[in-house]
């Protein structure tokens, strides 16, 4: 008896309890308007602390009360009807400006009312025929006032209708101009912290796995089902030549000068299947210790990810980072409230199954001020990488190459759906450095692999009050490998 | 000597399932559920228990391989989804493992899926590009043979004009059949209006405990087990979520006669009929597969506020993909198209039904609810023609002059008034219903004004009508579709002009600098 006691007691002091999300986040449901389909497709913030959602039919509800200490008082008001599903909505100069399937559109409230009645039409043009998957995802403006309307495929496999598979670029004077192509099945678009246009692009068709992508003005994205619509613009220059079926992106990128690849790829059903919305944390540390990181809906997972950018020789490139989980719904908007650090998110499952097992969801998110212990940053070394951690490390665990392990893989590129995981390689961790305030660890790596995913698995290391990794693994998409 | 063989046998298996639901929970779970039942309460197809995994796993493997396309039918319910291939993202061992967890697992018994069989599928079909159907799959791997749900199930048609369910008893039929299928359907009926049709059969019951029957019908039914009434649903209406019944009864072991008595009146019919063991979540359905129209969407018509108007901007059926419908409160519609400038759609009576767009994944266009639709042309509202019998165009973009839609303003009653440009020309295009005495639609008056602001005039043509036009008994009055008037007033100098062998009535216009106005007034 006295030995089993002995012995239990032993276990209880070396794992303390595994830390939780709810240990630092708060997640809630915000209460919704009763006897209303709210499978929520857009959310935009409004002076007042009111808050506008769209819903995929088409209605646009404004919200008193989403920030309230009591959310049993939200109280909504539907401002417009059976728009055409709206995906991506913002507010300025006292109107809200959403992208419908054939337009963008701005909704202003001329006589106080509480409902809209000017549905202005700012930019069109696009090609659309009716396909149920020919959704069109708009962006707030840009440095130049424009607003980008990224253009999922026809059947999200091939472009019957102009211009799909491209992102168009709506100018404030109501131009619509081709900007960008290669686009497969966007869900989501959004700004990084220095104003740079991301998209989320879902695996299929020339994407071996769904990823972020730098919507680089001119760029193609990968994807050449569109290509045929340069021939009707000469926005973004000639044609460029068609990718070669069954390559691999680092081979064709070099082929084709306009492909930018894929900033961040979020390995298919190791960190989601259906990437969604993106906002930049600019919150000043109002929403934890991840400041001008991006956020990213997840909508199969009903989970939102986090990433970490930096520019390599002059591309995109980064780590993702599971984050939040546990949403209601799948996810498509997620909005963050700069001032106020809280994150609203909203989403449905209609057509497209989740995790999530309710039809739709309106939640916010909000950080209690406690710091968790996640790994903050991964950045590329012309050796390895450098992570940096939310809270000091325990040095002696930290600091062992053994804490760590790694793999790496990449996908063929072809015009077939999706992609196996290939060309695996182990990069070895030959030494782990950790700095003097124990917030840095320096890896030395062998067996880099330029164009590979990089997985790092960090569950052994602990903080300095020897606590877990929220989260330890981390997917780095090493593009180019500095000098 | 025996025994050997076995153990490894086993240990192989089980080897095999666990990594089979490790993937399964993965790469399928989202949609499939983790319990096999379908994501989000059955809204993806099952797994469990589903024909589909039973006997040959060739049909799940291709399913796996290269994805599933268009409507499939499992159990007693029609999906219309897309499975992605997950071929290029599986390995053979991989499938394999996946399909014998499912194969093994909810209920299922299935035989496990050996990487061999996958690789020979893989390879017979690796220049396959298309996700398969439900038809091509049915034709090469036909699912297997189902008892029957009703033995001895037979139907007697009668001919009536019934607002409630008769007593047929009472009544003569006209028919009797034995129905082989042993499910009831509504076509089983020779005629499609003023008809009722009894069941007679025995339901059998595995095992004794409590059922739960459910009960959908277009128009009504009531349904019997043993003489004894469970299940009515009474009067007109269709099939939908608020006219659905069910009953939960104790059933002892063996056969027990079932009738069920059902009658239409006039319009669509249908009547769905299921049961299953209280605590199971396995439907068998007692009526047919819904056939040629799918699975039944849910109605959610969308109607105008007493004295407003409502929109819906959705593809509808016979209107670009840009399109606007407006539904006015008193039972006059029109549907607008933002590419074409026209009022391409109008119509009487309900407005429309969101269920359509507005269930899964909303595919394809939608019908006008109403009736009296005059379909005045989808193609676009105006042209430069360049010679009076120049054929008309069919895109915007060849109309002569450039189309600019601007959107629309909303008065109190919520009635829109759409604003577009004709190159520099601004045109405010807007429809105000008008009614009798008692309420009775007597017209839709559109008023479209012009605002040149230019020195010279613009030359163009509006089309007014396409398809059935005819000139009407008086000047500038043409009855248009089967029964409505469409009358002409314009402030310019303009004289309609039927065309196209009488198929289309078009107006040129001189929209002259400053301001004019044309007036249509569209009659029932």
């Amino acid at each position: 008896m006295k030995s089993l006691f002995v012995i239990l007691a032993g276990i209880t002091s070396v794992s303390a309890a595994p830390p939780a999300q709810s240990d630092y986040y708060i997640r809630e449901e915000i209460p919704l308007p009763p006897n209303e389909v709210m499978e929520v497709s857009s959310i935009a913030l409004m002076p007042d602390q009111k808050v506008a959602v769209a819903t995929r039919r088409g209605d646009v509800w404004i919200c008193e009360g989403a920030y309230g200490s009591d959310l049993s008082k939200v109280k909504w008001n539907r401002f417009a009807h059976n728009l055409h599903e709206p995906l991506g909505m913002f507010y300025k100069d006292g109107a809200l400006i959403l992208t419908q399937r054939p337009e963008v559109t701005r909704l202003v409230d001329t006589d106080n009312d509480g409902l809209a009645d000017v549905f202005e039409t700012l930019g069109s043009g696009w090609g659309i025929k009716g396909d149920y998957h020919e959704y069109a995802f708009g962006s707030p403006p840009d440095k130049n006032g424009d607003i980008w309307v990224a253009l999922c495929l026809t059947g999200s496999m091939v472009a019957e209708s102009q211009f799909r598979g491209w992102a168009m670029r709506v100018t404030p004077s109501g131009e619509v101009i081709p900007s960008a192509s290669g686009l497969r099945s966007p869900g989501g678009i959004g700004y990084n912290a220095e104003g740079d246009l991301f998209f989320t692009d879902n695996q299929g068709p020339w994407n071996g796995s769904s990823s972020l992508k730098w919507l680089k003005p001119g760029s193609f994205q990968g994807n050449p089902s569109g290509n045929k619509y340069y021939a009707d613009t000469d926005a973004i220059g000639p044609r460029p030549v068609d990718p070669n079926d069954k390559s691999r992106i680092m081979i064709e990128r070099k082929r084709i000068p306009q492909f930018v690849p894929p900033a961040v790829i979020f390995p298919h059903a190791k960190v989601g299947q259906s990437p969604s919305g993106i906002v930049a944390d600019l919150s000043n540390g109002k929403f934890g210790p991840f400041e001008k990181q991006l956020y990213v809906g997840e909508q199969t997972h009903s989970q939102v990810q986090r990433v970490c950018l930096e520019k390599v020789n002059g591309l995109y490139q980064g780590a993702v980072f599971h984050f939040l989980e546990g949403f209601e719904a799948g996810l498509i908007p997620v909005t963050l409230d700069q001032e106020e650090g809280t994150l609203f998110v909203g989403g449905s499952n209609r057509g497209w199954g989740s995790r999530g097992s309710k039809a739709f969801t309106f939640e916010r998110v909000r950080w209690n001020g406690k710091i968790p212990f996640e790994i903050k940053e991964m950045k590329a070394k012309p050796d390895g990488f450098e992570l940096t951690f939310t809270k000091p490390v325990d040095s002696k665990i930290a600091g062992d190459p053994q804490s760590y392990s790694m793999k790496s893989w990449t996908y063929i590129y072809q015009s077939a759906y999706g992609s196996p995981e290939v060309d695996e390689s182990v990069p070895k961790v030959e030494a782990a450095t950790v700095s003097e305030d124990g917030l840095t660890v320096r890896l030395k790596v062998t067996g880099l692999v330029q164009g590979n995913v990089h997985y790092l698995d960090a569950k052994n290391v602990r903080s300095s009050e020897n606590g877990q990794l929220l989260h330890p693994e981390a997917w780095y998409t090493l593009n180019e490998i500095p000098k | 000597m025996t025994i050997q063989p076995l153990i490894l046998l086993l240990a192989g298996a089980g080897l095999a399932l666990g990594d089979g639901k490790t993937d399964y929970n993965t790469y399928c779970a989202a949609c499939h559920a983790p319990d096999g039942l379908g994501a989000s309460n059955g809204t993806f197809p099952p797994l469990a228990e589903s024909p589909w995994v039973v006997g040959d796993p060739s049909r799940a493997i291709k399913v796996v391989l290269h994805g599933l396309h268009g409507p499939v039918t499992v159990g007693d319910k029609t999906f219309n989804l897309e499975m992605p291939p997950q071929g290029a993202v599986l390995k053979d061992e991989q499938i394999a493992g996946i399909l014998t967890y499912v194969r093994s697992s909810w209920g299922n018994k299935q035989a496990a899926v050996s990487p061999g069989e996958v690789a020979a599928i893989r390879s017979a079909f690796s220049k396959r590009e298309t996700a398969w159907t439900g038809e091509e799959l049915d034709k090469l791997h036909p699912l297997p043979e189902t008892k029957p749900a009703i033995k001895h199930l037979i139907s007697r048609v009668y001919h009536g004009e019934w607002q409630k369910l008769p007593d047929f008893q009472a009544l003569q039929a006209k028919s009797i059949e034995e129905e082989h299928t042993g499910r009831i359907s509504a076509s089983q009926s020779d005629r499609k209006n003023n008809y009722g049709i009894v069941w007679d059969g025995e339901l059998t019951i595995p095992e004794a405990g409590n059922y739960v029957f459910e009960l959908q019908v277009d128009d009504g039914a009531a349904v019997y087990i043993e003489g004894q009434e469970i299940l009515r649903v009474d009067g007109i209406g269709p099939l939908a979520a608020d006219r659905s019944r069910t009953k939960t009864i104790p059933l002892t072991q063996g056969d027990h006669k079932i009738r069920i008595d059902y009658f239409e009146a006039t319009g669509e019919e249908g009547i769905f009929l299921r049961f299953r063991k209280d605590g199971t979540k396995n439907w068998v359905a007692l009526s047919e597969k819904p056939t040629s129209q799918g699975k039944v969407t849910p109605r959610i018509p969308i109607t105008p506020n007493p004295g407003e108007a409502v929109m819906y901007r959705n593809f509808i059926e016979d209107v670009s993909p840009r399109a606007i419908g407006v539904g006015y409160d008193g039972g006059v519609n029109l549907a607008f198209s933002a590419d074409n400038l026209n009022v391409s759609l109008i119509w009487t009576g309900a407005f429309i039904d969101g269920g359509k767009h507005w269930t899964d994944r909303g595919q394809g266009n939608q019908k006008p609810s109403g009736e009296n639709v005059v379909r005045l042309g989808n193609v676009p509202g105006y042209a430069k023609l360049s010679a009076p019998d120049a054929s008309w165009p069919k895109m915007p973009q060849e109309a002569g002059v450039p189309f600019h839609f601007r959107g629309y303003r909303l008065n109190k009653a919520q009635q829109p008034t759409f604003l577009y440009h004709l190159g520099e020309v601004e045109v405010t295009d807007e429809s105000i219903p008008e009614f009798g005495e008692g309420g009775q639609k007597l017209a839709l008056n559109r008023t479209i004004t012009f605002t040149n602001p230019g020195s010279s005039p613009l030359e163009v043509s509006m089309l007014l009508a396409q398809g059935k036009v005819m000139a009407g008994s008086s000047t500038g009055s043409y009855v248009v579709g089967d029964n409505t008037t469409l009358v002409i007033e314009a402030d310019v100098a303009a004289q309609p002009v039927l065309r196209d062998s009488g198929k289309q009535l078009v107006l040129p216009l001189s929209i002259q600098p400053g301001t004019s106005k044309i007036s249509l007034k569209y009659q029932w």
